[in-house]
């Protein structure tokens, strides 16, 4: 068909020198520049756009403004487009949804009209389709296929970039209407800086439709927000408003996330639809969709139009259709007693008291029966044009945390108390000419009355909803799923309200119905937009592109990057105890505690004692909580009388430099915490042959004697100065190197060359939790919970209760101490050659639970499974048989050890 | 145990035996720049280009110290800055985080000389924070794509500074005429400097030598 | 929760730059009053009204402060560094239960 438009006019959004190509259904289309995808496809003859949700009706042009759900469509692949404001692009390709399998012949449709008493009533899927039970399954899948708008092709892979950009303003406006426009200029030549955001394809709200004089009017607010410097996104949507005022802003491929220090609603009105029988039929169309129609896109809706309404909007709809050289037949006004002389005047039929009944045709509209007390009368069109009033648009109020009240002069929501920061302002706010502008109740029919456009909500689907016992809007909004669609009640929550009034005979004005809460987003949006840019921070030690060349099989461990090992974790913990194994600790925490009262500050964070210490020294430790609980462990090295080097786990790098800056927020001691883990590379060079190793890199005297276990020194190591200490959790002779990042590489490379005359391994994550394990360190997190406390995770000696200071946990810890230990933290090998999972029960003999398995490896050093397990204290004895449950079923037997598995008097470290 | 400064060791300046490297040195090397020895380190030297709408370079070698103390004391030593304010004098920034913290960037062969002037108190931190300088006409719309932070010029003028999160990343921010200082963890730098990059594509963000965030002034100085 | 607060340090940042350090107590300095000692540890007042709590500003400045917070209306009333809120009232310690949240688990 072809493209046909009435004579230009000013005001008109389309360049009909510039056409535009695209498809629709795979089949060539075309528009001009300006054009929506409805107008285009309109103008062509296109009537029906999509179907609807629930019964697959046929669904034409609506409100050609965005806000209601009758023209979704699938663009490039993308569901849910609204066609009737996504500007047409050379070459897109526009496809229906929710119709199989085709548009114009849906077999669901097919499925509605069979089964109109019971089929698809409101609740449907409980009642109809639960028996027999065993057939929900199948059930299930069908109406899984049968629901939802649109489908996600998981083959479809979008190739556009999509960008987040974060926005502070001093004044962001939502709506280009009038009132924004006035708003925006006011603000901006006041000095502010200024942004406008506008969802519509021309700027000014009604003034772009509303004829000659509002042109004027619009020309001069254009040129004054643009002469004042205010920014204008257009066509961009707000997605909603958050605590904070945070407005994400839609624009194309873009998310700007606003955070303005003011923001002005200036949203305007929603022309809402008059219910009655087929009031969805194709060709029935909202005034303010018809006049859009005429005088943006010069497109005539119609051969023969009837105006059905119950406000003075319709009224000027009718006369402005009738300017723009529509040909009106008659206006049916609900209200007996208003003034239809200017219809009259301009030749058409004014039918006072009149309402309408129902819509005639089965394709698209071809008549309307309205009436008046009982009388009928038919009158004949191919577009009916519907204006039910306004409600104020006020989504956006409720959602940043604003009220709103019921005005009975207006017969509308309008704002009440507002949060900080935000104004409404124009028709958002309320207004006057809308006046007593609330429809009759629908009168009863046959055909269905259409309240909800998104979910394919009926008067009857509300009625039933209050048979059965919803009785409010809020309930029948959760059973009948009405006000829930895309558009959020944007259509259909006042009528919804008037429904609910008129069954129950509350109030016509619906004030004590209520409303629902509209809910973000405002309009579909694509999950691109969503997770535009989305980011993980990845850290990585300074070693960290070694170990990856080198075989490192790299994987998460917390917020870090870790080699799991090398390909071969035996082979690697087999070298630490044969000759020489090299890791990286680098992601320990590592802290410097330093000031007059540093060492009273330790006193008071741990369990222990470090007051005592003599310098060049390291001590473990762990921390508590007040609750007794073990937070963490680590070491502290004390290298002067006021300065402490402390390291803490992994994983609790940032929490404990948060845990003791927030003790001294409170004690407020003379004492500095740097939080210095970015800083230090960290490695531990371990096994017998790491003293020869290690000398050959350095001066410093690494002699048992002058250094022994658990010493702390400066060494200059391959040039570069070191902090070494003479720690070891891997159960042979060891030096921790701390070293500043930037060498990190230099040393690490030469360490593996001083070692590789003995074989030296690199070692990951996996071979020292083996090596830990055969010395029974408990891993903190793994082996401990939040329930853990010192004493019964065979830490007893290092809680000194003795000492003078208070120190965190202490009271906890006494209290424990008093009521005794009821579990107590162990080890355990044998197995019989089998490796328990960890997290499983240990079981008592009659297969009840007592304990659990937090920690189990198989050694082959020692040719045996080892772990750490829970067990109550009266199974706690060294040499205490215990049953392990398997997932199986087998249960695995093991015997119960307090000693470390290997090297028990730790001879081999001390060496 | 050594004589001298117990954290003495945190320094990068003693480690004359190495080859100081950044974060960052895969990426430079991938992106075709050459390491060129400067002060001890292994410095990225890009090819000279036309100044792209937005650029970065790796200042990671840059001297940075980490000053705590009692709020007089840290007056004293700041002359008396503000909060969140941050003032250049011959080459060296200092930088007001709050009442009893701050923080100093200089060239990294006077990281020991300042250090020892200002002593207790201080910490090098020079390899604990990776330094990106952000720049260029398009530098403030790169930033508004990586991090929430107001950078508009009336809040966040040249001689501002702040700590905040960029890229998701505890930071350090310095407005130095219009270029963009960002310190984070040393940890993070290679992430911070693809993540950038990556947050600039559509802008035409290109990496550049150090030397073109350092106004030839300041090197000299 | 997108709300701004303000850090006494760095200004007003968005929420989610802070860690929340839970509700001022008091500490407990006695293992004898068992009650008193486990009331410390394990009840909150989880007032719906004016609280007053802890913040850390973990991406900024990574020191503490206190705000006065309606939690009703998510309105933060004042902020303050430690112990300097107005009209504070009993020494303020930190939330026993939080170790292991500050810890990272």
């Amino acid at each position: 068909m072809a493209d046909e438009r009435m004579a230009s006019r000013t005001g008109e959004l389309i360049d009909r020198s510039d056409q535009v190509s695209f498809t629709w259904e795979g089949e060539p289309a075309s528009g001009f520049k300006g054009d929506t995808i409805g107008s285009a496809l309109f103008a062509r003859g296109t009537r029906v756009f999509s179907r609807s949700f629930k019964y697959h009706r046929r669904r034409g042009l609506m409100c050609c403004a965005g806000q209601c759900p009758n023209c979704l469509v699938e663009v490039d692949g993308v569901p849910a487009v609204r066609a009737c404001v996504t500007p047409i692009e050379e070459g897109m390709s526009v496809r229906h949804i929710n119709a199989w399998p085709s548009l114009q012949r849906d077999f669901l449709h097919l499925v509605g009209r069979l089964t109109p008493s019971f089929g698809m009533q409101v609740g449907f899927y409980y009642k109809t389709f639960i028996h027999p039970r065993r057939a929900w399954p199948l059930y299930e899948k069908l109406l899984r296929n049968a629901a939802g708008l649109g489908r996600l092709d998981p083959e479809h892979r979008r190739t556009e970039r999509f960008d987040k950009v974060h926005r502070h303003v001093d004044v962001l406006v939502i709506g280009g209407g009038e009132a924004g426009l006035e708003a925006a200029a006011e603000a901006a030549e006041s000095g502010k800086q200024v942004t406008l955001v506008d969802e519509g394809l021309a700027l000014g709200g009604q003034l772009a439709w509303s004829g000659p004089s509002a042109r004027a009017r619009l020309d001069a607010l254009r040129e004054r927000v643009s002469e004042a410097g205010v920014e204008i996104l257009q066509p961009a949507y707000a997605g909603g408003v958050y605590e904070g005022l945070l407005v994400p802003v839609y624009q194309g491929r873009t998310m700007h996330r606003f955070r303005p220090a003011e923001l002005v609603i200036a949203t305007g009105s929603i022309e809402q639809p008059l219910v009655f029988g087929n009031n969805d039929l194709p060709g029935v169309m909202l005034a303010t969709g018809a006049r859009r129609l005429v005088n943006q896109f010069r497109i005539m809706p119609g051969e023969q139009a009837v105006v059905v309404t119950s406000s003075d909007e319709g009224i000027a709809a009718a006369l402005d259709l009738a300017d723009g050289g529509m040909n009106v037949a008659a206006v049916a006004d609900s209200r007996r007693d208003a003034d239809g002389s200017r219809v009259e005047d301009a030749g058409i039929e004014y039918l006072a008291g009149y309402q309408p009944w129902q819509a005639k045709g089965s394709k698209a509209v071809s008549g309307v029966v309205v009436t008046r007390d009982g009388k009928h009368r038919t009158l004949d069109c191919d577009l009916l044009v519907m204006s039910g009033g306004s409600v104020s648009h006020t989504s956006f109020i409720t959602q940043g945390g604003g009220s709103i009240r019921y005005d009975r002069d207006q017969r509308r929501y309008v704002p009440d108390a507002l949060p900080p920061g935000m104004r409404v302002v124009g028709a958002a706010a309320g207004s006057a000419a809308a006046a007593g502008a609330v429809p009759a109740s629908a009168p009863k029919t046959m055909c269905k009355q259409v309240v909800c456009f998104c979910e394919d909500v009926t008067t009857k689907d509300i009625a039933l909803s209050l048979d059965e016992g919803f009785r409010s809007l809020e309930l029948a909004k959760r059973y009948t799923t009405v006000t829930m669609g895309p558009c959020q009640g944007r259509m259909c929550h006042r009528n919804a309200g008037l429904v609910i009034a008129d069954k129950l005979g509350l109030d016509a004005d619906a004030e004590r119905v209520g409303v629902t809460t509209a809910r973000p987003p405002h309009h579909p949006t694509s999950f691109s937009l969503l997770a535009a840019r989305g980011y993980e921070p990845v850290k990585r030690t300074s070693t960290h592109h070694w170990h990856a060349e080198h075989g490192g099989k790299m994987l998460w461990a917390g917020d870090w990057k870790r080699p799991y090992d090398y390909g071969d974790a035996d082979s690697e913990a087999a070298a630490v105890h044969a000759s020489l194994g090299l890791i990286d600790v680098s992601t320990l925490g590592k802290l410097i505690v330093r000031g007059p009262d540093a060492a009273a500050f330790l006193e008071r964070i741990y369990p222990n004692r470090f007051g005592d210490m003599k310098l060049a020294r390291v001590r473990y430790g762990i921390v508590c909580g007040d609750d007794g609980s073990i937070v963490d462990d680590g070491t502290v090295a004390r290298l002067s009388e006021h300065e402490y080097y402390v390291t803490t786990t992994s994983s609790g790098a940032g929490g404990m430099e948060q845990w003791f800056t927030w003790w001294n927020a409170v004690w407020k001691m003379d004492v500095q915490i740097v939080n210095v883990t970015s800083t230090l590379a960290a490695f531990n060079l371990a096994g017998p042959n790491a003293r020869t190793a290690l000398a050959k890199l350095t001066e410093f005297d690494l002699s048992n004697e002058a250094f022994p276990y658990l010493g702390a020194g400066h060494a200059t190591i391959a040039g570069v100065p070191c902090l070494v200490l003479r720690i070891g959790f891997v159960g042979e002779l060891g030096y921790e190197i701390h070293l500043p990042t930037a060498a990190g590489e230099h040393v690490w490379e030469q360490l593996m060359e001083a070692g590789e005359e003995f074989r030296v391994k690199p070692f990951g994550l996996e071979p020292q939790r083996v090596l830990r394990l055969e010395k029974m360190h408990v891993i903190i997190g793994q082996d401990t919970n939040a329930e853990s406390n010192p004493l019964e995770a065979a830490m007893p000696w290092i809680v000194k209760l003795d000492k003078e200071s208070d120190w965190i946990g202490r009271y906890a810890i006494e209290w424990y101490k008093q009521r005794g230990n009821r579990l107590a933290l162990v080890g355990w090998e044998g197995g019989n050659g089998k490796v328990p999972k960890e997290g499983t029960q240990v079981v008592g003999a009659g297969g009840e639970p007592a304990g659990r398995i937090t920690s189990s490896r198989y050694s082959h050093r020692l040719g045996k499974a080892i772990g750490i397990a829970w067990v109550p204290v009266a199974q706690a004895e060294e040499g205490t048989a215990i049953l392990i449950s398997d997932p199986s079923g087998a249960t695995i037997p093991a015997t119960i050890t307090h000693r470390p598995f290997y090297d028990p008097d730790g001879e081999r470290l001390r060496s | 145990m050594s004589s001298e400064h117990p954290f003495a060791f945190l320094s990068p300046a003693a480690a004359t035996g190495a080859e100081l490297r950044t974060p960052m040195e895969r990426n430079h090397l991938a992106a075709g720049a050459t390491l060129q020895q400067r002060d001890g380190w292994r410095v990225a030297e890009y090819q000279p280009r036309d100044e792209p709408p937005a650029w970065i370079a790796d200042l990671s070698h840059h001297g940075k110290l980490d000053v705590r103390g009692s709020a007089g004391w840290i007056d004293e030593l700041t002359g008396t800055l503000e909060l969140g304010r941050a003032n250049s004098t011959s080459g060296v920034w200092t930088l007001r985080l709050s009442p009893t913290h701050a923080i100093v960037l200089c060239s990294f062969d006077r990281t020991a000389e300042l250090a020892a002037r200002i002593g207790d108190g201080v910490t090098d931190m020079t390899c604990g924070w990776a330094a990106i300088v952000l720049g260029g006409e398009a530098a403030r719309d790169v930033f508004m794509r990586s991090s929430s932070l107001d950078v508009r010029e009336q809040r966040f003028p040249s001689g501002a500074c702040m700590a905040g999160s960029v890229m998701r990343c505890p930071s350090i921010v310095l407005n130095d005429e219009g270029r963009f200082w960002v310190l984070c963890g040393w940890e993070l730098g290679e992430y911070m400097w693809e993540a950038l990059q990556d947050a600039g594509l559509n802008i035409g963000i290109a990496p550049v030598s150090a030397t073109v965030a350092l106004p030839a002034a300041e090197v000299a100085a | 929760m997108s709300f701004i607060l303000s850090c006494p340090n760095c200004g007003p940042r968005a929420v989610d730059e802070y860690s929340y350090g839970g509700e001022v107590t008091v500490r407990a300095t006695s293992a004898g009053e068992q009650r008193a000692l486990f009331h410390y540890l394990y009840f909150r007042d989880n007032t719906a009204g004016d609280q007053r709590e802890w913040w850390f500003h973990s991406s900024g400045c990574r020191e503490w402060f206190q705000a006065e917070r309606n939690t009703t209306r998510n309105e933060v009333l004042q902020v303050a560094r430690p112990g300097e809120l107005a009209g504070a009232g009993a020494a303020a310690v930190p939330d026993a239960s939080a170790a292991s949240e500050a810890a990272g688990g």
